[in-house]
């Protein structure tokens, strides 16, 4: 299996453990993951706000970096992954578009065919790798750690553009975490809500509250740990998790992983390499869980 | 060959002074039998007292919006055998976001409220009323305001809403979508008083872009994609900056700099010298640095910088000869 990686600003700016996790994952599923270097931001679903043809134009260079190497991509961001399927299923349905977005990327050198599809990791490691390979391939066990797995948005709506799962009743994360044989709560009704993240400056009100449902819905299930499969999701439940607590003057306390560091922990890393340190919310009692 | 489908129907009736409670119900159900021939085969057959609103069982009226499952829904455009293909019973609830009256029934006053504010009429300027030409419209112009116009105000966005969730004074999907239809209609003259009433800040830049709207949506008016609308009819105008803009910007402005989003510089270019809010950050701040959260504001941009910059040009110089 061989993939361009497209890991997004944050992976590579305040969440590098997303992208170390990523790569450790990749390594021992035997995953070959070729880095877009020269990709730009997909605009996160804010630059089109602005000017959807530059954004759309920045994207489909981005495909056609892609296309040029025969690889389809793979996103481990949830609104990188919304931002590029929203461009990109526009440009494979609209000639007129495409041709126009076209004439501006071939300023810089490219021509954007149609050639290419974007995966998000989750969906790779649930259908391309195969619950049934994890299994096989499980090195630690999650045994009696209870995961609340949250979706958040952009890997499940626009769902005809998404197209891979019940975006109401979704279930790859939670059938990742059984392979794993963790306990997955499935009745877990905040799991396809929002984060709030994307409103954080312009209505902290209604972000701080949308964080803090999240949050304490997976609590009242019992969970040790969230799990989530967007480095963004994990700036509003981890990184904001300190500014939750003081708006809504409680202490919540719950760890959140990104996806592939509770995977390649199943598949046999060390947790010491998948820098948990780096989160803000506290860790230390489900490393110890994990350890013992 | 009919099937049995299981429903479970919230009721509730204020004049019985009862507490809400859930009643079920089973149905004998035929392919192609929507949820609301089931709700009436349940009124007609079983239990006269349910109570929902309904009309044209066509998907134009709008009325029947309901939750199923979960999520709003026309129930006259819901087949019952696709519920059941994803759950393995049928619950009903009344929409989201609104007080309920009777059973399915909600009380959509905050939903009207909202649309009324916008002054949901074309404004034309003082010249094209003197009654001297007919002020017409075009296909490209119409194309640009059909999906707003399309909407049939059923208030499946406005139930699903995850900001009017937590924020009532947000002005919703259904209010911004329809504002995009006026600021973008070619013959009204009132964009600027329009874009000041939905760039407030609990207009355009409180919509967390959740999805659920475009979700919800049974008419292609896909909200979400509406407010994005206005936000580039903000910006084209010129109008005042705030919080949510800048957030924009943010993103904007990274393809002419790195081509990468500079997340420790971002709160500064929003946030400015707003000394309320740094100092309410101030220890939450203070680690994200020790925790290494908080990545240098030097950036390496990405390779081949100048072809985004270049595009970033292009497009830039485009639009001001648009504009012109």
């Amino acid at each position: 299996m061989k993939y361009a990686y497209y890991p997004g600003c944050l992976a590579q700016e305040s969440s590098t453990e997303l992208d170390v996790a990523t790569k450790i994952v990749a390594e021992k599923l035997g995953i070959e993951l070729v880095e877009l270097k020269a990709a730009a931001c997909c605009g996160s679903g804010f630059a089109n706000e602005r000017d959807p043809l530059l954004n759309m134009a920045v994207n489909a260079r981005t495909f056609a970096q892609a296309e040029q190497l025969g690889l389809d991509i793979v996103t481990v961001c949830s609104t990188c992954h919304g931002s590029l399927m929203r461009d990109l299923s526009h440009l494979k349905e609209n000639e007129k578009l495409r041709d126009e977005v076209n004439g501006l990327i071939s300023q810089v050198g490219y021509s954007f065919k149609g050639d290419v599809n974007i995966k998000h990791l989750l969906w790779v490691l649930h259908s391309d790798v195969g619950v049934e390979e994890l299994k096989k391939k499980k090195v630690n066990s999650l045994k009696g750690l209870k995961v609340a797995s949250f979706y958040g948005c952009h890997i499940l709506r626009p769902k005809e553009e998404m197209n891979y799962e019940d975006d109401e009743m979704p279930g790859s994360m939670e059938e990742i975490v059984e392979a794993f044989d963790g306990v997955a709560i499935w009745d877990y009704p905040e799991k396809t809500k929002c984060c709030g993240y994307h409103v954080s400056f312009a209505n902290e009100h209604a972000a701080f509250t949308m964080m803090a449902n999240a949050l304490q819905s997976a609590i009242e299930r019992q969970a040790d740990v969230m799990l989530t499969p967007c480095p963004i999701c994990h700036l509003a439940l981890d990184t904001d998790q300190p500014r939750v607590e003081k708006y809504i003057k409680k202490k919540l306390g719950i760890p959140v992983f990104h996806l592939p560091q509770l995977v390649a922990y199943g598949l046999g890393a060390d947790l010491d390499e998948l820098g948990l340190k780096r989160h803000m919310s506290n860790m230390k009692k489900v490393e110890e869980k994990l350890k013992s | 060959m009919a099937d049995q489908a299981r429903f479970r129907i919230f009721r509730y009736n204020p004049e019985e002074g009862g507490k809400p409670r859930y009643q079920e119900y089973t149905v004998e159900i035929c392919k192609g039998a929507t949820v609301l021939d089931c709700l009436n085969e349940i009124k007609d057959k079983q239990d006269g007292t349910v109570s929902y609103r309904m009309s044209c069982r066509s998907a134009i009226c709008g009325s029947c919006a309901i939750r199923i499952n979960g999520h709003a829904k026309l129930a006259c455009k819901t087949q019952a055998s696709d519920v059941l293909e994803v759950y393995d019973r049928i619950q009903l609830d009344p929409m989201a976001n609104m007080d309920h009256i009777k059973d399915l029934i909600v009380d959509m006053e905050p939903f009207w409220t909202k649309i009324e504010e916008l002054k949901p009429w074309l404004r034309p300027s003082s010249h094209d009323l003197d009654g001297s030409k007919e002020i017409r419209q075009f296909p490209e112009g119409f194309n640009r305001i059909k999906a707003a116009a399309q909407c049939i105000m059923c208030g499946a966005c406005f139930s699903e809403c995850s900001t009017l969730a937590v924020d009532k004074d947000f002005l919703g999907p259904h209010a911004l979508a329809k504002g995009q239809r006026f600021v973008d209609d070619t013959r009204d003259a009132d964009t600027v008083r329009r874009l000041n009433h939905l760039g407030q800040k609990e207009g355009i830049w409180s919509c967390c872009h959740c999805y659920e709207c475009y979700k919800a949506c049974p008419k292609d008016t896909k909200p979400v994609v509406r407010i994005g609308e206005v936000k580039e009819a903000y910006f084209k105008e010129g109008m005042p900056k705030s919080h949510g803009s800048k957030h924009v910007d943010v993103f904007y402005t990274a393809y002419k700099r790195s081509g990468k989003l500079n997340e420790t510089t971002m709160a500064f270019e929003i946030m400015g010298l707003n000394l309320f809010w740094w100092m309410r950050n101030l220890t939450w701040g203070m680690k994200m640095q020790l925790k290494g959260k908080a990545p240098s504001p030097f950036q390496k941009p990405v390779e081949k910088i100048d072809e985004v910059r270049k595009l970033f040009d292009i497009a830039r110089k485009r639009r001001e000869e648009s504009h012109k």
